[in-house]
């Protein structure tokens, strides 16, 4: 009885042959304990071997690479800045908002809320001047450099702000992250 | 190639360099495999695989996208791993056999729980049988079934002729079952 070559048996395997071929090779291993034997044997080493792990690379190396052609994930200035000044910002940010929620429900004004929590509404006072006091200040030296009175002026002063962070915005992206990345391959 | 690496190529050609990283991520493992494969040694391994990488980060604007990015790569590996070859002719090969043993006795099959006994051990088999097969043969064996390339995109990689990658293939395979039917009884085997 004629058997299936090996190499054929491997083509079979791998897909490699046509429909014709195909039909021969299947109908043969149906019909030949031998063939068929060595069918499955090659099978089951098929099944193995792709279970064999990978070689890992050390730790690090994707950074050593990244290192050679001299990229590096460097944080740009305004991200530096706020995370540094993360926790602040959001403490900030917090006090701000139970700030705004008394003021807006107008639990800020009620007079209970007041004598209840005294410290808190000296406490309000105290940092109401020192913010008073230091955005006269503010605005005095910027009244040198700009002819407008910001206190005075909403629309001026936001849109001087905009302009500010646009400024700082621009200046980060173009000028200190390159400053930071200058490293080129 | 696909989209999405296609997509993180263009990236990176207009500048979002940091992407590469992923496109190593992703790699790092297939290409260092392939590199034992062939030099047998870690060391240089890593070096050859590193060295691939940042060469095919300056010849990026060269890719040329007919083909995937994965059998670019593996090209550019495989060349980097025969010329550090060509090098090191006239080394003592014991050295190098001893280096590729304590390399390799890294990878433990215990890290695989799922598997039972026998699968762990017909597999030791197939590795250990994998590392004494010439590196013409391990390395068509390596990027059939670790790069899962099909028969064109090896013959491409290594430049033979797609008959030529179709016999190492057969032969290593051949060699392979001829081991494990040393070791186990055909029976053993198929039960496996």
């Amino acid at each position: 009885m004629n058997h299936i070559s090996d190499f054929h048996l491997q083509e079979y395997i791998d897909n490699l042959l046509n429909e014709n071929e195909r039909l021969i090779v299947s109908t043969h291993i149906h019909e030949c304990s031998r063939c068929s034997e060595r069918y499955h044997i090659y099978l089951k080493f098929n099944h193995a071997i792709k279970r064999i792990p990978l070689v890992n690379v050390s730790t690090g190396f994707t950074d050593n690479v990244m290192a050679t052609i001299g990229v590096k994930d460097t944080p740009s200035f305004a991200w530096k800045v706020l995370t540094n000044l993360a926790p602040l910002v959001m403490a900030t940010i917090i006090l701000l908002i139970i700030a705004g929620a008394l003021y807006i429900s107008g639990a800020w004004n009620n007079t209970e809320f007041s004598h209840a929590a005294g410290i808190t509404k000296s406490s309000y006072q105290v940092v109401s001047t020192w913010i008073s006091q230091g955005t006269h200040q503010l605005n005095t030296w910027l009244l040198k450099i700009f002819p407008f009175h910001f206190t005075n002026n909403g629309i001026m002063l936001t849109v001087f702000l905009l302009c500010f962070f646009s400024a700082i915005g621009l200046m980060d992206k173009y000028l200190f992250a390159n400053l930071m990345k200058r490293k080129q391959p | 190639m696909s989209s999405s690496e296609h997509e993180i190529i263009e990236q990176i050609l207009s500048g979002n360099r940091l992407l590469y990283s992923q496109l190593v991520e992703e790699y790092k493992n297939r290409s260092m495999t392939l590199a034992m494969r062939i030099l047998k040694n870690r060391e240089e391994a890593e070096e050859a695989v590193q060295d691939a990488f940042v060469r095919a980060y300056n010849a990026l604007s060269k890719f040329e996208r007919r083909s995937k990015f994965s059998t670019w790569l593996y090209r550019i590996i495989y060349n980097v791993c025969l010329s550090k070859l060509n090098k090191r002719q006239g080394e003592q090969l014991f050295v190098r056999e001893q280096e590729y043993d304590d390399a390799f006795d890294e990878l433990s099959l215990s890290s695989v729980p799922s598997l039972d006994y026998e699968t762990k051990e017909l597999i030791t088999i197939i590795q250990s049988s994998i590392d004494e097969l010439p590196p013409k043969y391990g390395t068509i064996l390596s990027l059939f079934y670790f790069q899962e390339l099909s028969y064109e995109e090896i013959s491409e990689v290594t430049r033979l002729p797609l008959g030529t990658v179709k016999t190492h293939l057969f032969r290593a395979r051949a060699r392979l079952i001829q081991r494990l039917t040393q070791e186990y009884a055909v029976e053993t085997i198929e039960s496996l």
